[in-house]
């Protein structure tokens, strides 16, 4: 019998597609188009100024250090972090899960003048140099890195993989090195994704610390030069993409940490 | 070729009682499977053996030698999961070789001692395939020849079978056993199928709520059950309760039925009587030990079995199975009278 079925087009499904191209495109393209015009019509003398201007270049450097650094440390911290949690404390889920998320109930200015006690007490070196920032942008991005580990973690049979690894004689570095952070890829490029992008767009603690990372030389370009503003914010959304691509290329490229899918049959 | 104790194995997890006095021998090559519903502490038992879980008190012996300190990577003890436990980011010649990486042996060793495994499961040709990339019973060949590479002293293989298919579930079965046997590897193959159990041990231990029931060959325990539950578990049984009285008869609803067991037993203990449905004859009306009539019939072939209500029940849903085979009973139709004749010598009688 064939099939007399009319084909129907989904209008409805692209029109929800199309309004939500325009939402998120027409920003983009009318910061595009302001990016690249001037008093005497299209230019790009925005990205000119920027380019010349050293100050940019220090700025860039600052919050790429800065992002590198957070990135590993963070890293250092939540992978074993939810490891354990996951292997050897998993009663101790909730309570990570809501400690990740305690930084967002604190004003920055309570947790800078806080921190800021801490720190002299503890590591009083690290107060005259930017790099007093990482400690509070691994505390800012705590709940994006450890969600992104702990999907990555559930999608696991850790307790099977690690008993299977231990009955062949793997001792735990070996199990960890070997077996479990392979599988873990594209959870700890993901976690790193977004470490980075939460150090790129800090603005307020910078700010407060007085140090001239990415996000406060744009706010800083923006009061005298608009266009120049609008260049900035236009670069760092495509480098943010094409971080993206890249950790997507990567992911792929590695094998992506693939879970085994339960198939019966031979 | 390796001999297995576990000595008196105690675990508890808080109030919960896991295994109590858990005692057994296993000789050198044999086939051992723990036998049990969930959470009769079959897998815990296994695990302790593996190094996983920590006995509160006992000892597990290899070779005369206590290893209950030793840590599992340390133990060389092959395991297969009921969860599939490849591992993902490796080929299938990768996760076999991986035990022979571990122990540092030449890379043209480990190539060729693992290729050799997936050859022995039937994997020729599935070298660089990823496990998402083959079946679940591929999965577990592939599982069960990663832990055959390291020549381990004890396989050990939890409920491997459970997740797949009937019919891949006995064909794999059926090669874990020859495995076995040509490697002449001491295993202990853990289950609820009782199925399986029998089909492939060589003895069976049987647990129930951490305790173990009977330790017996495959024969043993399902013709001469050590205690109700085994009976009820292990194959189907039938169900009686009845006094005993003088000279081994059970006074079963009004009849007085002959039954070795029941010698056992003082004169008047009330007791359950177990009987298998192939240890059941059905002979005409007012032969046999209990009068009965005939619910229904089912033809299987080589076998007929037959749903008999006894005539000494009031609840008319009681009734009592009986498979029996030959011509003789075709004539046999639902509503005819008959007696139900139990095997003497069969019958479990167990004081209630």
């Amino acid at each position: 019998m064939s099939d007399t079925r009319r084909r129907t087009i989904p209008f409805g499904r692209w029109a929800v597609v199309l309004g939500c191209v325009l939402f998120f495109a027409a920003p983009l393209v009318a910061l595009a188009l302001f990016s690249f015009t001037s008093k005497a019509g299209w230019s790009t003398d925005a990205y000119t100024a920027i380019a010349k201007d050293p100050q940019f270049w220090k700025s860039v450097g600052l919050s790429l250090t800065l992002a590198v650094v957070t990135t590993a440390l963070s890293l250092l911290l939540m992978v074993p972090t939810v490891l354990w949690v996951h292997m050897r404390a998993p009663q101790y889920r909730s309570l990570v899960e809501a400690i990740t998320l305690l930084v967002f109930a604190v004003p920055p200015i309570t947790l800078v003048i806080g921190a800021t006690g801490l720190l002299l007490g503890l590591v009083p070196a690290l107060l005259g140099t930017p790099f007093v920032l990482v400690p509070f942008y691994i505390v800012l991005s705590f709940a994006f890195t450890y969600r992104a580990l702990d999907t990555g973690v559930k999608a696991l049979d850790l307790r099977t993989l690690t008993d299977a690894a231990q009955s062949l004689g793997a001792g735990p570095v070996m199990t960890v090195t070997r077996v479990i952070l392979p599988n873990l890829r594209t959870a700890i490029l993901g976690a790193a994704f977004l470490t980075i992008t939460v150090v790129l767009g800090e603005y307020v603690l910078s700010s407060l610390f007085l140090y001239n990372t990415l996000p406060v030389y744009m706010a800083d370009v923006g009061t005298t030069q608009a266009q120049g503003a609008a260049a900035l914010a236009l670069m760092t959304v495509l480098f943010t993409w094409l971080l993206l691509i890249g950790v997507s290329v990567v992911s792929r490229r590695l094998g992506g940490g693939r879970v085994t899918t339960t198939i019966t049959g031979a | 070729m390796t001999t297995v104790r576990v000595e008196n194995i105690r675990k508890t997890y808080g109030d919960f009682v896991a295994l109590e006095g858990l005692t057994l021998d296993m000789a050198e090559g044999e086939f051992v499977s723990f036998l049990g519903p969930s959470g009769c502490g079959k897998t815990t038992a296994l695990r302790i053996v593996a190094g996983f879980e920590f006995a509160d008190s006992g000892s597990v012996l290899i070779d005369g030698t206590a290893i209950d300190t030793m840590a599992p990577n340390r133990r060389n003890m092959g395991m297969v999961f009921q969860n599939y436990s490849l591992f993902p980011n490796m080929t299938a010649l990768e996760n076999v070789a991986f035990g022979l990486r571990v122990r540092k042996q030449p890379a043209e060793k480990v190539r060729s001692r693992a290729q050799e495994m997936l050859d022995l499961v039937g994997l020729s040709g599935k070298e660089r395939n990823f496990p998402h990339q083959m079946s679940g019973g591929q999965q577990q060949r592939v599982a069960l020849a990663r832990a055959l590479a390291i020549e381990p002293r004890v396989l050990l293989l939890d409920e491997p079978l459970s997740a797949l298919d009937a019919k891949v579930r006995v064909s794999l079965r059926n090669e874990i056993r020859a495995i076995q046997k040509e490697f002449g590897i001491s295993t202990i193959f853990v289950t609820h199928d009782q199925e399986e159990a029998l089909t492939i041990s060589d003895r069976v231990a049987v647990l129930s709520q951490g305790r173990l029931e009977q330790f017996g060959s495959p024969e043993e325990i399902y013709r001469r059950p050590a205690s109700a539950f085994v009976a009820g578990f292990v194959g189907e049984s039938n169900r009686f309760t009845g006094t005993v009285g003088a000279g081994g008869i059970v006074d079963i609803g009004g009849s007085a039925v002959r039954l070795d067991a029941a010698a056992a037993h003082p004169a008047g203990t009330e007791v359950e009587v177990l009987v298998r449905p192939e240890s059941t004859v059905l002979r005409d009306p007012g032969e046999g030990d209990l009068p009965a009539t005939i619910i229904s019939q089912q033809f299987q072939g080589a076998r007929t079995r037959f749903l008999v209500h006894p005539d000494y029940q009031s609840d008319p849903t009681a009734t009592v199975i009986s498979d029996v085979s030959g011509t003789r009973y075709d004539e046999l139709a639902a509503g005819i009278a008959v007696g139900i004749e139990i095997d003497a010598k069969s019958a479990l009688v167990t004081a209630k």
